[in-house]
């Protein structure tokens, strides 16, 4: 009970703390705001499936590019789609994409996640380093659909002129959002099978897990979120294009995660935060500075240097990643835990 | 005697801070990335402006904020809001690649702030926004002015090569056809293409029997390499004539003795570079780095000046120089401005209307051919 009050406090503080940041704060830091709050969706998603389930998958470039083209179809209006698609006409079925702005989030996330199902068929045939290769192909797949099939993509160019409903409340909502339901999924009946699989797919089996079906939910789960994030991306930058969606997106959010601790969600989200915001808050390194008298000169690139150098010496001290496959509650909670026990041995 | 003091005291005290005044123009380049080279060139371009003129006419100095964006999108967006909240510059140059300004075009113009871009040719980076300009041809352009040159010489029957995968091609190809028809010219085929073919014997033997005065090309570098090998290789003579995407030293590479007199218009040449401001330019670049002035950097420098001048302005008009909406006004009202890379006016769109360099492969090497006006 206690437990259930202490949750809906946080939510209804982090909820304030959104409005409040969106209401006060200016462009500049809404925008690293934001970038934070898209990556972590996409982050906390992909451990799901990569962290909690083990499944060494690489596919999210795919579905958050999936997820950025169907919501911007769906936003975008019709006069602007005709005059946007120079190569050829869009078909016609582009053409009675419409809907609002929740609702094609909601159909971006859906459509990934079907796009999971049909694909969890063959690729959980193999693990391991084979599941990498070919949920990897999946990412070039998609990426080269969407440079050669200009009717439905407008190919190399891009769409743009995409609305720009995504501000803060929804990104940071959504991040919340995708957050709790993580946290709940990886604490249910689910999870623990999720990791039973993880730890031995082999025993989990033996246990009567159902191990497909488990890779399979945690598959579209991690899908659906990637392409609502996706959706969030599109509308965020109000343009997008397939150079956007290539490995190295895949590679940033493989960072983040395994710098957070693979399984750990309050670890993905620490590391969202430092990966998206160090980029900016490095900035000032890029610049002339000088030290003692001394003018260092413009470098530009420094910033990424250093940030590699930071990364490098994080995982050397956490080998595990920063909360490794621990949540920020445990850790509390064993703190608590033990000053009780000190308190109560004093007394 | 007091009071009057304290009143001079003032007012010296204002003058003095109206004449320390510092005006930020915000830039954003790709300086690291896989673009990197185009937004060190521009940069390098731009470092010359700066170090020529920094100074506007009332004394006010200007500074430049130069920001990378790794040539990543969301980073670009991100940047223009450092730029504008952190930074608080008045006028923001930037960006090389079209879908990066495009990513950065809806913030200037949300916060009504002037946005020139030097490099970006896609129409779609200008359309609709009324705080955007650009210091550039757009594409479709050079299609105009192939065929301006073509009509010129007395070509008067044409081939057109369309890449069919790139709207780059078509966007070219639609405003040659235009172009060319429209002046008396007569186009007698249209041939397709597709990026990443290697066989173009199906398509030459279409050429030869159209018995073409020219061969329009607008595609890119690689494929205007293996189809002009294989048109001479069938024996067809009629010229070639291309737009800025086969300006690449693999067209000679590739092409060896073939591309010879091939054609193609670009935005800037050194040796077309005839004005007193465009010689100190390219004078000056040669000073410092040692190399042929590059069309990236003069692009660059065109649009630095093209601020300078439209803050010029705003002074003469009795303005500060820091007022956006009358350097937006000067800025989209650019008449015959006189840059490195020619003569500058704004349409009604923000597009530049400027003058095109043909350049011609001549043993081996891309020289300057005529300056076409449009």
């Amino acid at each position: 009970m206690q437990k259930l009050i202490t949750n809906i406090l946080l939510l209804i503080l982090s909820v304030y703390l959104i409005y409040w940041a969106h209401s006060h704060l200016d462009n500049y830091t809404l925008s690293i705001l934001n970038n934070i709050g898209i990556f972590a969706i996409l982050a906390l998603s992909y451990n799901l499936i990569n962290g909690v389930t083990g499944q060494f998958s690489l596919e999210p470039n795919g579905f958050v590019a999936i997820g950025a083209y169907t919501a911007a179809l769906f936003l975008i209006p019709s006069e602007t789609k005709m005059d946007m698609f120079a190569l050829v006409d869009p078909a016609p079925v582009v053409m009675q994409m419409h809907a609002g702005f929740l609702p094609a989030l909601l159909i971006a996330g859906v459509t990934a996640s079907v796009i999971a199902l049909l694909l969890s068929f063959p690729v959980f045939r193999v693990r391991g380093d084979y599941l990498a290769i070919v949920t990897l192909g999946f990412g070039f797949i998609i990426r080269i659909f969407a440079m050669n099939k200009p009717a439905y993509t407008n190919g190399a160019m891009g769409l743009n002129d995409i609305p720009g409903n995504a501000n803060f409340l929804w990104i940071g909502l959504i991040a919340v959002i995708t957050f709790v339901t993580m946290l709940h999924i990886i604490s249910s009946r689910f999870g623990r099978a999720m990791k039973a699989v993880r730890d031995d797919e082999d025993a989990a089996i033996a246990m009567g897990v159902n191990t497909f079906w488990i890779k399979t939910v945690a598959f579209m789960t991690s899908a659906f979120f990637e392409g609502v994030g996706g959706g969030l991306l599109a509308s965020f930058l109000t343009t997008i294009s397939p150079d956007q969606f290539t490995f190295l997106l895949t590679f940033q959010l493989l960072i983040i995660i395994v710098l957070g601790g693979l399984g750990s969600m309050s670890g993905t989200l620490l590391a969202t935060i430092l990966v998206m915001g160090g980029m900016e808050w490095l900035r000032f390194l890029d610049d002339d500075m000088e030290i003692f008298g001394y003018h260092t000169g413009a470098h530009p690139g420094m910033r990424m240097v250093v940030f590699a150098i930071l990364l490098v010496i994080m995982m050397l001290f956490a080998r595990k990643g920063l909360f490794g496959d621990k949540e920020i509650s445990d850790t509390v909670r064993k703190r608590i835990g033990r000053r009780q026990q000190t308190a109560g041995g004093d007394a | 005697m007091k009071k009057i003091v304290s009143i001079a005291a003032a007012a010296a005290l204002m003058s003095s801070m109206a004449f320390a005044k510092e005006v930020k123009i915000g830039v954003v380049l790709p300086l690291t990335g896989p673009i990197a080279a185009f937004g060190q060139t521009s940069k390098g371009g731009l470092d010359i402006a700066y170090a020529q003129n920094n100074k506007l006419k009332n004394g006010d100095t200007v500074k430049l904020v130069v920001l990378d964006d790794r040539g990543d999108k969301v980073e670009a967006a991100t940047a223009v809001k450092r730029l504008l909240d952190k930074d608080k510059v008045t006028v923001i140059l930037g960006e090389v690649a079209s879908s990066n300004s495009m990513a950065m075009a809806p913030v200037a113009e949300k916060a009504k702030t002037p946005m020139i871009t030097h490099a970006s040719t896609n129409p779609r980076v200008t359309r609709g926004k009324k705080y955007v300009t650009r210091a550039c041809f757009i594409d479709p352009f050079q299609g105009a002015v192939m065929a301006k040159y073509a009509l010129d010489n007395g070509m008067k029957n044409a081939v057109v090569v369309t890449d069919a995968k790139q709207d780059y091609s078509v966007g070219l190809s639609k405003a040659f056809k235009k172009a060319y028809t429209g002046a008396g010219g007569k186009v007698a085929k249209t041939v397709l293409i597709n990026s990443g073919d290697k066989d173009f014997n199906a398509q030459v033997a279409t050429i030869k029997a159209a018995n073409p005065d020219i061969i329009a090309f607008t595609g890119y570098y690689p494929e205007a390499a293996l189809l002009v090998k294989q048109a001479r290789a069938m024996g067809v003579k009629a010229p070639f004539i291309g737009a800025d995407g086969v300006g690449f030293p693999e067209l000679v590479k590739i092409g060896g003795k073939d591309a010879e007199g091939f054609m193609y218009t670009d935005h800037f040449n050194e040796a077309a570079a005839s004005s007193a401001e465009a010689k100190a330019y390219v004078d000056a670049f040669h000073k410092k780095y040692n190399k042929p002035a590059d069309s990236m950097g003069a692009l660059a420098a065109d649009a630095y000046g093209m601020i300078l001048s439209a803050m010029n302005a705003c002074i003469d008009a009795g303005k500060a120089s820091d007022d956006k909406e009358c350097i937006n006004a000067n800025l989209r009202g650019t008449k015959g401005y006189k840059g490195i890379t020619g003569v500058i006016t704004i349409n009604e769109n923000g597009d530049a209307v400027k003058s095109a360099v043909v350049n011609e492969v001549k043993d081996g090497k891309f020289a300057y051919k005529t300056t076409v006006n449009p």
